[in-house]
């Protein structure tokens, strides 16, 4: 008898059915199969862009000067496809260079040409040059020739840093302008006017209009001193020609790229979801364990203190710890986890008390079982199905708290989470200028990460409750 | 003996689940008369609630199919309508105490409430009039009146036995089907309940269905017993045959079980399990446990082959006793 | 008697919440966080030297004076020459008598004289015609989806109905408030439609002012009500799309179960006609078990939702003062946060509590012993 006993409970079954049946209930519906295809997503999504971020992202991320070659708040090149105005997106090229050294000047020229179809051209060009000596002075010289078979001569320029900032320049300005002012055109620009756009264009009766074709662009670095060794770098010269949409999901007020901040944030979600299950799910299987195995006065206390914790309002909590103690992200999820617990461990302790109650333990302990054994073998088959569903969902409210902590500003982390780039559009503003590729994709992406885990959830809800099993 | 106030004629029952249809009740016939008190017995599992649910037309949403005829006072009500069957047959006709029937009342109307209902809806008594029959039904099943105001949580599971007892009868039904009235309850108050079943039977004149899975307590109450096995209907006939002369090696082996104290009984002597509905075994369903036939060289590529018919045997008592077996043929 | 019995354990049970809730904050605000509190006692005791020397304004030591002695005065008051412990009961005293200080920065809520009891009265309003109004209509909306689902089970409705709510389930509310602004206030303008939503706000700033010191006279200005309910419109759109969802799958899962119990069986065998039978057998049995699931994720609901909308919609709510409390001056405005930390709780119980007396209601098996 004892025996037999043991057989059954040992034999690998979860509430009466075999790991293969699991499976096969749980891919039987759409949902199943949708969900674990999504989830799947997920996890690919979140490891490639752990591979693809750089290991300081977080500090990249929030240096403003790596990002200042960006437009600020522009939508993604692919809205070209579906406007007939067509703007010119971010190009950046390294144009092949040749480097010359005669009489301790060097030079270094290079030249390359860009096609220019859109109706609002570039914004801005920046040169950057990589390896010039500290104490070493040098100039810039341009000369853009131009489909109508013009050419434009700019500089030369003094170069000063590490990048030259065309539209800032006012020697620029006023050489363009007098270009035009050559060929009979006066043109009156703005005092915060970039004059680069012009570049691209012709002008009839003061009126700018786009020049379609080739442009042609030689660059002359003239530097005195030698630039021995790095001028082999092939990036000797890299130039930026800011546009007015950007990359994949565009940029944000401070020219983030909008698609890394949003890959950044895969990783962190799934996180956010899986930590605070896992540590609110360990909290609630061992309470509810306790109390409906002790029973007694453990059970009373374990009992009031988990309908005080169901009841306790972790929000308002969090933001003020937020706010007091300056939290981190993880900080805020520990202490969400501590909090969350109670719905959980309620339904364990009651599936326990039913299991306590089934004949077989009390037949297993009337021959006389230990209770560590009736734990392996009688409850924690039982109720882990159970627990890895309350699991599943528990991680979706983690992530939504979170994220609305994010959104406060809160909580906060050296990455960029999605909650947090909708802080910094609101904030900005961003929502009432209609800038819907930074408003609308990181709430899209929360929902999606926590729709996910409802639908995984959902599709194991027959698993564990036999009675959606029929039909 | 006159028309029966009910025959079953060979129904089917069957439900669709994600791992295929389940046959719980597979070609099932028996009469019965007026004033007589019918037996179903089984194993669990083997299809008598069905049968109940059938016979009332309430059937899980799963169902698949449903054929044969239930004739009532010689009318098929299988097959009318709906509404006609509600307003004509439900509660009016033929009640039902439903098995742990702990769970049969609401728990958030008072008792009253749910005991007047059928009167209300079908008789159009006057609320007022409505309680005062209640109370009279509750006292008739041993109840204090003042029950018509409490709530089902502040009951017993006796007493909520009881009250489901007194809803049963609160038309003054022509069947009563009682689905293991007694099972969830102790020793005594079990007693209890069976001593009222009788005494209602005689003072109302009352037809029971009365199913259970043990036959000791079927023989206080039926005048004749019907045996189920995994979804058909193995022996039927009088109690004094069925007790005094069981034929079915299936019947036999559960008269076996039966000890002579009273309780809560297992029967765990046969050995095998319920076969499962959905892939019956062939012939018939009671071979793989059927001592006969592991012993009896010569029913091998009979029994596990093709079905027994029903057969005539010899009968004392006022029904024919029919049962399924290849051994007396 | 049952009933007032379990009333007060209720009661006994929240308050004993709200205590906890105080003691934490309190704990906080005395030890690691104790210069928050010197800081407050400073910022009051200025306040009154500076009316002394509006007064008089040549009392300059005159009014150094006041403000020293009242800096002691204010120091013993919070407790701040005690031990942490004594302190965090000083702290709770103070809150639970409604002494919450002054803002650090009370130029950002243009309430006057930035107390943060006046603040925070100012900003409860607008909370409570949100919530009440968002919880009630949901609630209601919801139910019926959910029953009506669950008794189509299987249908086509019914998977749409748990689609949404799964979905529903996983939107961030305020972020559901961002794209109804960008939607229904920014492209509306854009397309020139004759009709488009404010961008947020409770009322115009015609009206703000007075809602700020006396919300019953804005409402006893019929132009001005409608105005309130014009600004509701889309906070209380956005409350809805997301809670409907939650309350039609747990009345969706509540009626399922209960729909498969005996007593409903029962009910059909005695002949009841459907109509009934879902009426009395299955709405009204289920509604304890809607209302209890429900309350489990009411502070989510509450705070993790509503609260933050308001923030979206910039709806002068509790919400939306702790946004400009958080972020609006650089650094926290602390004394305001842990206010209305501690309002919010408060809010949230007398909620938790009126839904329990609904709950304690519908259930005899709780009503009756
Ligand atoms: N809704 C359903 N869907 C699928 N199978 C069902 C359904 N209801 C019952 N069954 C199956 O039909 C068979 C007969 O069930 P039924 O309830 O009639 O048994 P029973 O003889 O009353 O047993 P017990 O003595 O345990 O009450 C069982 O095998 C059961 O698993
Ligand atoms: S038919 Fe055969 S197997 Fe079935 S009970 Fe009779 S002897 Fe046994
Ligand atoms: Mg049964």
């Amino acid at each position: 008898m004892t025996q037999k006993e043991e057989k059954r409970g040992s034999g690998f079954r979860i509430l009466g059915m075999s790991p293969s049946e699991i499976s096969r209930e749980f891919f039987s519906s759409g949902t199943g199969k949708v969900a674990s295809a999504l989830f799947i997503v997920l996890v690919v999504v979140s490891i490639y862009s752990y591979f693809a971020l750089p290991s300081n992202f977080g500090a990249i991320w929030n240096n403003p000067s790596y990002w200042k070659f960006n437009p600020d708040n522009a939508p993604p090149a692919w809205i070209n496809y579906f406007t007939s105005q067509k703007l010119a997106p971010q190009v950046t090229v390294h144009p092949l260079e040749s480097v010359t050294t005669y009489r301790g000047v060097t030079y270094i020229s290079s030249t390359f040409s860009v096609e220019n179809p859109y109706a609002v051209p570039w914004q801005d060009i920046y040169l950057v040059l990589n390896g010039i000596p500290k104490n070493s002075s040098a100039a810039v010289q341009l000369t853009i020739y131009r489909p109508d078979g013009s050419s434009m001569p700019i500089g030369p320029l003094q170069f000063s840093g590490s990048y030259i900032d065309l539209a800032s320049s006012s020697q620029v300005k006023n050489q363009i302008l007098s270009f035009f002012y050559d060929k009979g055109e006066s043109i009156t620009l703005a005092p915060t006017q970039s004059p680069i756009p012009l570049l691209f264009q012709a002008v009839k009766n003061g009126k700018p209009y786009t020049l379609d074709g080739n442009y042609t662009v030689k660059i002359l670095v003239t530097v005195f001193g030698s630039v021995a060794s790095s001028s082999k770098d092939p990036n000797f010269i890299t130039v930026i020609m800011r546009g007015n949409v950007y990359g994949l999901m565009g940029t944000d007020f401070e020219g983030h790229d909008l698609w890394e901040g949003l890959l950044a944030g895969f990783p962190i979600d799934l996180e956010i979801g899986i930590v605070s299950a896992v540590i609110t799910m360990v909290i609630a299987i061992v309470v509810g364990i306790m109390s409906g195995y002790f029973r007694g006065w453990i059970d009373e206390v374990l009992t009031r203190i988990t309908d005080i914790v169901i009841t306790m309002p972790a929000f308002p909590l969090l933001i003020v710890f937020s706010v007091l103690f300056a939290w981190s992200l993880w900080d805020a999820i520990l202490f969400l986890s501590i909090l969350s617990w109670g719905g959980a461990a309620r339904i364990i302790r009651s599936m326990i008390m039913q299991i306590r109650e089934a004949q077989y333990i009390e037949g297993a302990k009337i021959v006389g079982a230990r209770g560590s054994w009736i734990l392996r073998n009688h409850i924690l088959p039982q109720i882990m199905p159970y627990s890895l569903y309350l699991l599943v969902t528990s991680a979706p409210g983690a992530i939504l708290t979170i994220s609305a902590l994010n959104f406060l500003n809160l909580a906060g982390s050296a990455y960029p989470t999605w909650g947090n780039l909708l802080y910094w559009a609101d904030s900005t503003g961003a929502l009432y200028a209609g800038m819907w590729w930074w408003v609308i994709p990181p709430g899209l992406l929360i929902a999606f990460v926590a729709v996910v885990f409802i639908l995984v959830a959902i599709a194991s809800e027959p698993v564990v409750n036999p009675r959606l099993r029929y039909g | 003996m006159g028309m029966a106030l009910l025959e079953v004629d060979n129904i089917h029952l069957y439900y669709s689940t994600s791992k295929g249809i389940v046959k719980a009740v597979d070609g099932v016939s028996f009469e019965l008369e007026e004033g007589e008190t019918l037996a179903l017995v089984g194993e669990s599992g083997c299809g008598k609630s069905t049968i109940a649910k059938a016979l009332i037309r309430l059937w899980e949403r799963n169902v698949s199919s449903v054929t044969g005829e239930i004739r009532f006072e010689g009318r098929d009500v299988l097959h009318i309508s709906d509404e006609e069957f509600r307003m004509q047959y439900r509660w009016k006709k033929i009640a039902w105490v439903p098995q742990a029937s702990m769970n049969s009342l609401n728990p958030v109307l008072t008792i009253g409430e749910q005991m007047i209902e059928p009167l209300v809806i079908h008789h159009d008594v006057d609320k007022d009039k409505a309680l005062m029959q209640a109370m009279d039904m509750l006292e008739a099943v041993g109840l204090p009146r003042d029950i018509v105001r409490r709530y089902p949580h502040q009951l017993s599971g006796g007493m909520k036995q009881r009250v489901a007892i007194a809803m049963a009868l609160i038309l003054m039904p022509k069947l009563v089907i009682l689905d293991e009235p007694t099972s969830a309850l102790d020793v005594i108050t079990q007693a209890n309940i069976m001593n009222l079943l009788k005494r209602l039977r005689r003072e109302f004149k009352l037809t029971y269905i009365f199913i259970t899975h043990d036959l000791a307590l079927a023989s206080e109450l039926a005048d004749s017993v019907a045996v189920m096995y995994a979804g058909k209907l193995v022996e039927w006939g009088s109690s004094d045959d069925i007790y005094v002369s069981p034929k079915h090696p299936y019947t036999v082996g559960l008269m076996g079980s039966v000890p002579t104290l009273r309780g809560e009984k297992k029967l765990t002597f046969m050995p095998g399990e319920v076969p499962s509905l959905i892939n019956p075994p062939t012939g018939c369903r009671f071979y793989p446990r059927c001592p006969y036939f592991a012993s009896r060289g010569e029913l091998k590529g009979l029994c596990d082959r093709d079905e027994p018919p029903y057969i005539d045997v010899e009968h004392k008592g006022a029904r024919r006793h029919l049962v399924s077996c290849w051994l007396y043929k | 008697m049952g009933l007032l019995r379990s009333l007060g354990f209720r009661a006994i049970n929240l308050v004993l919440i709200l205590i906890v809730v105080l003691f934490i904050i309190s704990y906080a605000l005395s030890g690691p966080a104790s210069s928050v509190l010197e800081n407050q006692v400073k910022i009051e005791a200025r306040a009154v030297a500076q009316a002394v020397l509006k007064h008089n304004p040549n009392a300059a030591s005159q009014a150094q004076q006041v403000y020293n002695t009242i800096v002691a005065q204010l120091e013993k008051a919070y407790g701040l020459d005690q031990p942490p412990i004594i302190r965090t009961f000083y702290i709770m005293w103070d809150m639970l008598s409604f002494n919450w200080g002054y803002s650090f920065f009370p130029q950002n809520y243009g309430v006057s004289n930035g107390k943060v009891v006046n603040i925070i009265a100012s900003a409860l309003p607008g909370t409570i015609i949100l919530d009440t109004l968002g919880i009630l209509l949901s609630a209601i909306i919801g139910i019926y989806v959910g029953t009506r689902s669950a008794l189509r089970y299987g249908s086509l409705s019914d998977r749409g109905v748990m689609y949404y709510a799964a979905v529903s389930n996983g939107l961030p509310q305020w972020w559901i408030g961002i794209v109804f602004i960008i939607v229904f206030a920014v492209m509306l303008r854009e397309v020139h439609s004759p009709i488009y939503f404010p961008f947020g706000g409770i009322l115009d700033p015609k009206y703000f002012g007075t809602w700020l010191v006396n919300p019953a006279a804005v409402f006893a200005n019929v132009s001005a009500v409608l105005n309130l309910l014009w600004h509701l419109i889309l906070p209380l759109l956005t409350v809805l799309i997301v809670n409907i969802g939650g309350w039609a799958y747990f009345a969706r899962t509540v009626v399922l179960n209960v729909a498969q119990e005996d007593f409903v069986t029962v009910a059909r065998a005695k002949g009841l006609s459907e109509n009934q039978v879902v009426n009395k057998y299955i709405i009204r049995p289920a509604a304890p078990a809607i209302l209890t699931s429900i309350l489990i994720t009411i502070p989510f609901v509450l705070f993790g939702g509503f609260l933050v909308t308001e923030v979206v919609f910039q709806w002068w709510g509790l919400g939306y003062v702790y946004n400009i409390a958080i972020t609006a001056a650089g650094t926290p405005d602390t004394p305001v946060v842990v206010a209305l930390t501690y309002a919010s709780t408060l809010l949230y119980i007398v909620i938790v509590f009126i839904l329990e007396i609904l709950y304690i209601m519908l259930d005899p098996r709780v009503r009756e012993q």
